[in-house]
């Protein structure tokens, strides 16, 4: 759907992109992680044509529709919903749907009671939240997500993740670039990150640990015997209750959990505790 | 199509929203009560120094409206059509529509005085034919005044102040363009700018406007208006946000 080709960016002198070829086929979700300036938001511009690369070309399979969520969104001075309205009914909506649609997400979201303030006084949160229902009244061909959670609460977190998990089963591509781990994994399939100026796979390291707490369900003399085992495939545990709880990683979980099962304990809770913050080049 | 006139009644709505017509209105309602409480004046001469003042005015909006423009929301109107042609487009429509709202409103006034004669503002009786010219004139004015304005906008001249110097000298040149044409080096780039002070050359000593002339005046500067239009959205196009 997007081929980028040698995409070289240069401000002031300095390269921020170096010879960039990637493709991203259309249904794809991408992330894009990395430091602070390392160039994320700039391709995400090329991406769309809003920033003309100083060398290369950016290919496109077909004419393409892109909906941006853009990092800081701007306090313009109109109220919410009208300048939703105005939006709308540029993607093509008609102005009853189009108003339809806005209450619709805004109470998704959690901000029907601001959709009448001005845009010039909302909090960060809602501000960029508008920023996110402005590119979701209509399915684009590609979404591009500039740091789209930046402020926002707990519970419109988990809408966001859900809308666009929506959005992509209906087939449209995605783009994002983002510092939340547990974004990236929610809703993009591969991620890559800029380092000195070039495109590289980024594995998000799975690192992640679990939680068990374990009731012992057996008999009571074997109770002992049983603990010390347990020992023998964690170091990490410690009296819970009058059960134990172990922390394991990710693949310890996945290959051992059977065979505490088969021991005699059962288990009370498993609980993510730690997620790979590193991402390895 | 729907999506540029939406885009174009969405820059309206933000203009008025943002109060940028205010201080340019008020000004030229200023000079509007200064150049008709001279009376008696002549429609002629009364219209000409309105033209004047209207391009000038005209220049001063169209800087604004450039300077107030916030790239990212303008980044997101780029994004709502598939064709960028289409959002420069709607941008050079929406400054002709502002053109033609203040061509309206500093009209207003002159054909105000005109219809109910209070104590003689005109020293002749106003014709409709003066009016209509005089309104295609200020229109013309109107126009290339406000594409001068934006011309020289951010994204084709980084250092600010010195696009604000060249922009007020390019506006200044323009006025005075009938006198500094007899030297010669000025004069090879007056083509340059448009023919605001042929205005004033051709009409100075006339009783009556002549519709010829006026048309083609009119047409050269929306020529020019559409021209600097052009010019600004092609480099806009090629070097992006
Ligand atoms: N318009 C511009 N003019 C000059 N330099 C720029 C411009 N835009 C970006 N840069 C520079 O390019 C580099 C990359 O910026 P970019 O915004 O793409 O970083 P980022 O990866 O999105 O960072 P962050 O995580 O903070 O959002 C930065 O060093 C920045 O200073
Ligand atoms: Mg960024």
């Amino acid at each position: 759907m997007i081929h980028l080709q040698q995409i070289s960016k240069k401000y002031d002198e300095k390269w921020i992109l170096k010879d960039i070829n990637q493709y991203f086929p259309e249904g794809s979700a991408t992330a894009i992680v990395g430091h602070n300036g390392c160039g994320k938001s700039t391709l995400l511009k090329i991406l769309s044509g809003l920033v003309v690369p100083s060398k290369g070309r950016v290919q496109y399979d077909r004419p393409i529709t892109f909906h941006y969520v853009p990092e800081k969104f701007p306090a313009i001075p109109l109220t919410a919903e009208q300048y939703l309205l105005h939006t709308g009914v540029m993607d093509g909506l008609p102005v009853s749907q189009a108003r339809v649609r806005i209450r619709e997400l805004a109470e998704d979201f959690y901000v029907t009671e601001h959709l009448q303030s001005d845009m010039t006084v909302l909090s960060k949160g809602t501000l960029q939240k508008i920023g996110v229902i402005q590119a979701i009244l209509t399915v684009p061909d590609v979404l591009l997500l500039d740091e789209p959670l930046s402020g926002q609460d707990v519970d419109s977190q988990k809408v966001f993740v859900e809308k666009i998990n929506d959005l992509r089963s209906r087939g449209i591509t995605l783009l994002m670039s983002c510092h939340e781990p547990e974004l990236v994994e929610a809703i993009t399939e591969k991620s890559y990150t800029i380092a000195q100026g070039v495109l590289v796979p980024a594995s998000v390291a799975k690192e992640d640990r679990y939680l068990v707490l374990l009731h012992w369900a057996g008999a009571a003399e074997e109770k002992q015997r049983a603990g010390e085992r347990l020992k023998g495939i964690s170091e990490d545990i410690l009296p819970y209750g009058e059960g134990y709880q172990i922390r394991l990683t990710q693949q310890a979980c996945d290959c051992r959990l059977e065979e505490i099962l088969a021991q005699g304990w059962k288990l009370r809770s498993l609980q993510k505790i730690q997620t790979g913050e590193k991402v390895s080049l | 199509m729907r999506s540029v006139l939406e885009m174009i009644k969405y820059r309206l709505h933000i203009f008025f929203k943002r109060h940028l017509y205010v201080m340019p209105m008020v000004v030229l309602a200023l000079f509007d009560g200064f150049c008709f409480s001279l009376k008696p004046v002549h429609p002629i001469t009364g219209m000409i120094m309105l033209c004047f003042v209207l391009f000038l005015i005209m220049v001063w909006t169209g800087w604004m409206i450039m300077e107030k423009e916030d790239p990212v929301e303008e980044q997101l109107l780029q994004l709502r059509v598939v064709r960028k042609r289409s959002y420069y487009m709607g941008k050079c429509l929406f400054l002709l529509a502002v053109g033609l709202i203040f061509a309206v409103f500093a009209l207003a006034v002159p054909m105000l005085l005109s219809v109910q004669p209070i104590g003689g503002v005109f020293s002749r009786p106003v014709t409709v034919g003066d009016l209509a010219q005089a309104f295609l004139l200020l229109l013309g004015c109107s126009c290339c005044g406000i594409a001068l304005g934006g011309l020289l906008s951010f994204q084709v001249m980084r250092d600010r102040k010195f696009a604000l110097l060249l922009t007020l000298l390019l506006a200044v040149v323009t006025v005075l363009a009938s006198t500094l044409k007899k030297y010669a080096v000025v004069g090879w780039f007056m083509w340059l700018l448009p023919p605001v002070s042929d205005i004033a050359e051709v009409y100075v000593s006339c009783e009556y406007f002549q519709p010829g002339q006026t048309t083609i005046l009119f047409a050269a500067m929306v020529f020019y208006g559409i021209l600097y239009l052009l010019v600004h959205s092609a480099l806009c196009y090629k070097r992006g946000f």
